[in-house]
């Protein structure tokens, strides 16, 4: 089966996410800290009246704070479970969105360092190179 | 039969309707047992349940439903009287009715026997035992033992006198109903306005097996009777005409059910699914056909004069209102410059500005809703605990009508059925004992509600044995709550707070109805958390009241931008008590250490204090000590409250009063503990919304008694004979003053600043128009010209409809005691009047003030001087 995947990059590093997850995307958002939350919490910004939480998916997947651009472009995901809450993630940049077929993905190889394994639910190899998928269900629990 | 989840949702919402109806009718009815027009309700609301619950083949609903409808039949035929033994019987099937529908999925496998058996025993007591199984029975019978009770050929015969027609209808129902969407709900209230249903049965006898659900339909038919002729019957139920077909009326009495059952016959063999049911009432009592037309259009109207909206979409409104408001803010901010440039801007942006408002106003009154809800419960518990207390005990309700937002009527129920349980267990005596003391052998609960400004008081209260306060002094001395000497300095009103504390309970015996170790202290914070406050006052032998303040809506939040490490936090008004600044240098108020803690001098206690950077660890603890004894800053202290217990946050900056829009606290941010939830600010960023009991928590304050109490009465003395007032002047030289609690903020303008719009004056404030008014205009004081070119506006707090006091010199803010003013000048608009010094000042009544000069807006009975939270 096709499936369509919006790439991006995290610390020089292409990911993806299935493009049926993603709300939109909003660059340069003026986002509020919240002292006291967790790590992976970037801050909350204001998506035209809806609180967004933004997490950091680096320190999510790396296991540590990346640099957040002071008005950095967040994915932010449609909120499926209707739980009327919406969740973000910064990314570096955004890439190019892809057609993948399911024979193109497998599972993370056993050998990776430096990435939680858990938060990515498949690798798909193409030609060029390889994108790690990630997982918002995981990223988000 | 049907198995769509919306229809059947809606099944379950209008049940729920029906059964509450059907409860607070049986109550009631109690009362009245010869009430028609109660039986006729009850018997309309049962009929409705069974005739809806039969399309999807909801054997029990329809099985009970029925077996009450037959009882009410009776009733309505006064063959049968109900006693208060069969009313308890009907409320416990209404009961049972209630949790099937509640559950539609598993009501199959409720046992309803036990309440069928006795609802037939009361048929039995009354009639032969030939009618009660003509109208009792209930099984799955052929067609062939069909019974035809008395009561449906009386209606066949009244209805055929009056003209009206027989008529037998077979719908499909997935091809006639499911596929079209139309929801059976809507089908049968369709066919109740045109006509009246007599009997339904279900025709499965095409189905032999499961797979031939899908091929073949199930055939739903029904007998009615009507006015109108068979084509615009298919008019109006838009069904096919061939559907329908006309039965022969012109029959001898006595033969209807033979007619009914040929015409069974032919049509295959359907199969039988409940005795059936004499029609919608009224008609039979007035027999007239006019009257029946009416009835139904009085009920169709009912039901479009209101919708139901998913409480989802109205949050939505309620958010895209709120952002109307701040993108209005936004828009005139933006156009500030451009304002005088633009010809014929100024009334657009007024009457946006109005029209925003007003619809944001209107959005979150869809959300309201009146307290009956809550309060229509009562009833049914004190007649069940009169009965197990064998007490007599009269329940009155008033004030049904009032509106309070959903979510703070929802989590309304529990404290309020709790103090109705304590009412009615603790507090009526028994009738022994009231006659004893002379008073009425039947008790007075009585529970009311009304509108106090910007919020809802509500009263519970019984003329019951009071609040000993002698007792209560042993039972706190029991428990050790409270030492000897605290208790001995403490006022009766103290004493009876206690009853707040956790661990207390005045029972002096544990009993079923209460005493089962959720006490006040519950009620209590459950009413602290939807920023209300409760309040006691008692006589011994005389009764208790106890008084909830509740804000009308938990969406918006009065509250006070403060700063910390440059970062805006919201904190609800409700929890501050007052401002403190520390200024350096002064000999009275200074911030000591003990141990390297914080804490103030307060009103003759010690007030702990926390730095809200420090708690969120925005800054180090020594940052914060240096921060102390830099003796150049000012220190800003905001006294919190929780409860009965205080303490001082210290913060960076305070900027203004807000009116927030409450949005939840995203999941990962629960642990933080400081924050309740999240708000947008006017700029259009997120600021958190601090949560004092949380920061208390986070901080490790330790609260105790000592530091409860002692503050306390002292600010109680203070708030109840002196005052801080604002003592300004308008044009003339009379000294004017405003309890400072009263007033927002005091800003100063030019006097060009202040434009006409017609006979009123406006200035512009922080983005929005102001409406001005001079004193002088309305009280009886000298009126000058004004020569300065500084004025200055008083911004009064909490008003929905915010008016500004224009006023030309603000002289001080002092301390007044109010106890001393006197009526020597009469005047409305006016108080009383004390003195200064030698000077003598005028209190002004706010109120009063702005009813004259908006009545539209203010009504100076309904909105009373808060204390300024």
């Amino acid at each position: 089966m096709t499936r369509k995947i919006l790439t991006f990059y995290l610390e020089g590093q292409m990911f993806g996410i299935d493009i049926r997850l993603v709300k939109e995307i909003n660059r340069k958002i003026r986002y509020t800290e919240i002292p006291g939350a967790p790590d992976f919490i970037v801050g909350l910004f204001n998506m035209r009246g809806q609180v967004v939480t933004v997490l950091d998916l680096a320190s999510r997947i790396q296991g540590e704070k990346g640099t957040i651009a002071q008005h950095p472009t967040c994915i932010i995901l449609k909120n499926h479970n209707d739980e009327g809450e919406y969740m973000g993630f910064v990314v570096d940049r955004t890439g190019d969105v892809l057609d993948i077929e399911d024979d193109w993905c497998e599972p993370l190889p056993g050998n990776i360092k430096n990435i939680d394994g858990k938060y990515i639910k498949e690798v798909v190899k193409l030609e060029a190179q390889l994108i790690m998928i990630v997982d918002p269900d995981k990223i988000f629990s | 039969m049907l198995q769509n989840e919306e229809f059947i949702q809606e099944f379950v919402e209008e049940a729920r309707l029906h059964t509450g109806q059907i409860e607070s009718d049986l109550l009631e009815l109690a009362g009245n047992a010869g009430d028609m027009e109660l039986i006729n309700r009850l018997f309309r609301s049962v009929h409705s349940i069974k005739g809806t619950a039969g399309f999807f083949g909801l054997d029990n609903i329809v099985k009970l439903s029925h077996a009450m409808e037959n009882l009410f039949g009776a009733v309505r035929n006064q063959k049968i009287h109900l006693e208060d033994s069969s009313i308890d019987t009907l409320l416990e099937s209404n009961d049972c009715l209630k949790e099937m529908v509640e559950d539609v999925g598993n009501s199959h496998e409720v046992d309803i026997s036990s309440f069928i058996q006795k609802i037939s025993s009361f048929l039995q007591e009354e009639s032969t035992p030939d009618k009660a199984k003509n109208t009792l029975g209930l099984s799955h019978t052929r067609n062939s033992d069909l019974r035809l009770d008395e009561s449906q050929q009386q209606q066949v015969e009244e209805a055929i006198k009056h003209g009206h027609k027989l008529y037998r209808i077979r719908l499909n129902l997935y091809q006639d109903l499911d596929a079209r969407g139309v929801s059976p709900i809507a089908f049968f209230n369709k066919i109740q306005s045109i006509g009246q249903i007599l009997e339904s049965y279900w025709d499965a006898s095409q189905i032999e097996d499961l797979d031939d659900v899908l091929t073949n339909d199930i055939g739903y038919i029904f007998l009615f009777t009507t006015v109108l002729e068979k084509n615009l019957i298919a008019l109006a139920l838009d069904i096919a005409e061939e559907t329908i077909e006309e039965l022969d009326v012109n029959i001898k009495p006595g033969q209807y059910r033979q007619v009914l059952l040929d015409g069974l016959d032919r049509e295959g063999n359907p199969s039988y699914n409940g005795p059936k049911s004499p029609a919608p009432a009224k008609k039979q009592d007035r027999g007239n056909k006019k009257n029946s037309g009416s009835q139904k259009s009085a009920a169709t109207l009912a039901l479009e004069d209101s919708i139901r909206v998913p409480i989802g979409l109205l949050n939505d409104l309620m958010n895209l209102a709120s952002e109307l408001v701040l993108g209005r803010n936004q828009l005139i901010r933006g156009l500030e410059d451009y304002r005088k440039k633009i010809e014929g801007i100024e009334p657009v942006l007024q009457n946006i500005d109005n029209i925003t408002t007003q619809l944001q106003e209107r959005v979150m009154h869809t959300r309201m809703q009146p307290l009956g809800n809550v309060f229509n419960k009562f009833p049914r518990i004190i007649r069940d605990l009169s009965r197990q207390l064998s007490k007599e005990i009269r329940l009155e309700i008033q004030g049904t009508q009032v509106e309070l937002d959903k979510s703070i009527i929802e989590s309304l129920t529990d404290p309020l059925t709790h103090l109705i349980r304590n009412a009615a267990d603790h507090g009526i005596e028994k009738p022994e004992e009231r006659e004893k003391r002379g008073k009425d052998r039947e008790g007075v609960i009585s529970i009311g509600a009304f509108q106090e400004g910007g919020h809802v008081s509500i009263l519970v209260s019984d003329d019951g044995a009071g609040l000993d306060v002698e007792a209560l002094k042993g039972k706190i001395l029991d428990r050790e709550l409270i030492s000897q000497q605290e208790l001995a300095n403490m006022t009766e009103k103290e004493i009876m707070e206690q009853i707040f504390a956790p661990g207390f309970s005045t029972a002096s015996s544990v009993t079923d109805v209460s005493g089962r170790g959720v006490g006040m202290d519950v009620v209590r914070t459950n009413i602290d958390r939807m920023g209300g406050t409760i309040e006691i006052d008692s006589q011994l032998g005389k009764g208790t009241t106890f008084k909830l303040n509740l804000p009308l809506t938990l969406a918006i939040v009065s509250s006070l931008i403060v700063e910390a490490k440059d970062q805006k936090f919201a904190l609800p008004q409700v929890n501050l008590q007052e401002v403190v600044r520390v200024k350096p240098g002064d000999k009275d108020r200074q911030i000591e250490k003990l141990s390297d803690s914080p804490v103030l001098r307060f009103r003759g206690g010690l007030l702990p204090l926390v730095d809200l950077s420090q708690v969120l660890e925005l800054s180090s603890s020594q940052e914060i000590l240096n921060n102390f004894e830099d003796s150049s800053t000012i220190i800003r202290i905001l006294v919190l409250k929780i409860g009965q217990r205080r303490f001082g946050l210290i913060v960076d900056a305070i900027d203004d009063d807000e009116e927030i829009l409450v949005k939840p606290l995203p999941r990962h941010l629960k642990e933080c503990r400081c924050y309740s939830g999240a708000t947008i600010l006017g700029d259009g960023r997120i600021a958190m919304i601090l949560d004092p009991e949380g920061i208390a928590g986070k901080a490790q304050i330790k609260f105790s008694d000592v530091e409860i109490d002692s503050p306390k009465k002292q600010v109680e003395k203070s708030h109840s004979e002196q005052e801080t007032m604002l003592l300004f002047s308008c044009s003339g030289n009379e000294f004017l003053s405003l309890s400072l609690s009263m007033v927002s903020r005091v800003e100063e303008i030019r006097p060009e600043d202040i434009q006409l719009v017609g006979d009123k004056e406006y200035i512009e404030f922080r983005g929005r128009s102001l409406r001005l008014v001079r004193p002088e205009d309305y009280l009886p004081i000298s009126e000058n010209d004004y020569e300065d070119s500084k004025l200055y506006v008083i911004v009064p707090k909490l008003e929905s409809h915010p008016i500004g006091i224009l006023i030309g010199k603000v002289h001080d803010t002092v301390i007044l005691d109010r106890s001393l003013s006197r009526q020597d000048i009469k005047a409305y608009g006016i108080e009383g009047t004390t003195f200064w010094g030698k000077k003598m000042v005028l209190l002004l009544s706010l109120d009063q003030l702005f009813e004259m000069a908006s009545p539209k807006y203010h009504r100076a009975s309904e909105s009373i001087p808060g204390k300024g939270e």
